[in-house]
């Protein structure tokens, strides 16, 4: 690790930034929905556009998450989720929905999720979400290339296993045993103290 | 727990739902075991947080400038909606959802009875199924369809949803309280779609209704207003 993660008191006064800002986002609190943007618009670009492909879809998404954002903002529940978490996955979330709706319309070309692993996060992207991603992502670069590959895949790319194999031409079999061999080191992985 | 697994830990099935891979039956038996086991759909839930740490490694990229706007300009109701050849008028009716409930045991047709359910297990379906909306303003009744693979109902056609508003969805099962589920979202030109919460089971019988609710859906958790369209859910 090149770079320190930053002090435990600067990730939490981050993290309760945050909370508070969508918290009152729930209330309806227009000041505090400017700060949420401000304060993360520019993950939640990133995933847009990492799994659109297409920055005019990934702006289009975008400004439906935060739409989202603003109507479930009273449902987000501090005690139990990490407020970055649950803002990334509906970020996530939606732009899977584009992409699968664009997958359906035969105009639309949409380019493959690129398996490149390599999103390994500053100490900086680490400063909100935490310990927790920095495991992940180190039990994750334990798997073999082709595990890691298939399982962020179908993550970026909202793939099922038949969708999985079909891209990379192999049969349905093996790439579920490519993957479950993957989940099953991972959860291992995971599991260990 | 009674049962080990066979080999320690050669149980992949919660992260592979959690991970999306499933479908089809495979998918369909993932789903019941989430309703039957509670360790399991634990399991499904921490593997959804690990998963979303993958977001973490994203790169972030500034947002265009005047987005924020534009999304401002969405809540006002700044940006019309799209202009109905025949839109729903929320006002016309406000027909009671607990009305709705009460009728739904007769309206239920005879050809999907609801099985008693001897455990939360069965029920499980994976097939789409439709409803026809009536309108309450008696204008055609337009199409919904329940995806239940993408836990999503989706209604193509138009939706006139007053600013500042939102259109809820509900399920009513039998004779119980409407069960809240997603507020309705234009996912694309002139298709409606609302999210069902995690792990909400919708069976065939299901009366689905429409209800005019504060942004967000009704605070309360039962509805609060008009209620705009209602059908019954049926397999195709």
């Amino acid at each position: 690790m090149t770079s320190p993660l930053p002090p435990q008191p600067a990730i939490d006064a981050a993290r309760t930034a945050l909370v508070e800002a969508l918290v009152a986002t729930g209330a309806e609190d227009r000041a505090a929905f400017a700060k949420l943007y401000k304060l993360t618009s520019a993950k939640l670009f990133g995933i847009c556009l990492r799994i659109c492909g297409d920055r005019g879809a990934a702006e289009d998404v975008l400004s439906d998450v935060y739409l989202t954002v603003w109507r479930r903002a009273g449902a987000f529940e501090p005690g139990r989720a990490s407020p970055i978490s649950w803002l990334a996955t509906i970020a996530r979330n939606r732009a899977i929905d584009w992409r699968r709706s664009a997958a359906r319309r035969p105009s639309v070309t949409i380019d493959l999720v690129p398996d490149v692993a390599d999103d390994t996060p500053s100490a900086e992207d680490r400063l909100v979400a935490g310990e927790a991603a920095g495991r992940l992502h180190l039990c994750l670069d334990q798997l073999d290339d082709r595990q890691r590959g298939a399982i962020r895949s179908a993550f970026f790319g909202g793939l099922t296993y038949a969708e999985l194999a079909e891209r990379d031409a192999v049969p349905l079999g093996t790439m579920k045993s490519w993957v479950r061999r993957g989940l099953q080191r991972l959860k291992d992985c995971l599991r260990d103290d | 727990m009674t049962t080990e697994p066979e080999t320690s830990g050669a149980d992949v099935a919660a992260a592979e739902l959690a991970l999306g891979v499933l479908d089809g039956e495979e998918r369909a038996g993932a789903l019941r075991r989430m309703l039957a086991e509670p360790d399991f759909a634990r399991d499904v839930g921490r593997w959804r947080e690990h998963f979303a740490m993958m977001l973490d490694g994203v790169a972030e990229v500034a947002a265009p400038s005047g987005l924020f706007d534009k999304v401002e300009a969405r809540i006002d109701g700044k940006i019309a909606p799209r202009r109905a050849a025949n839109p729903w008028k929320p006002t016309a009716i406000a027909a009671s959802l607990a009305a709705l409930a009460m009728t739904a045991v007769a309206l239920r047709p005879v050809e999907t009875p609801v099985a008693p359910q001897p455990a939360p297990v069965a029920q499980v379906e994976t097939a789409p199924m439709i409803a026809a909306m009536a309108a309450a303003d008696k204008s055609d009744p337009q199409p919904a369809i329940y995806d239940a693979d993408a836990g999503m109902v989706k209604m193509p056609g138009l939706m006139a949803i007053p600013a500042g508003k939102s259109a809820q969805l509900w399920a009513i099962e039998g004779s119980k309280a409407p069960l809240p589920l997603g507020t309705f979202r234009e996912a694309s030109p002139g298709m409606y779609v609302a999210e069902a919460k995690l792990g909400t089971v919708i069976a065939p019988g299901t009366i689905l209704a429409i209800s005019i609710e504060p942004i967000g859906g009704s605070p309360t958790g039962a509805p609060t207003g008009p209620v705009i369209a209602s059908g019954l859910l049926s397999k195709v």
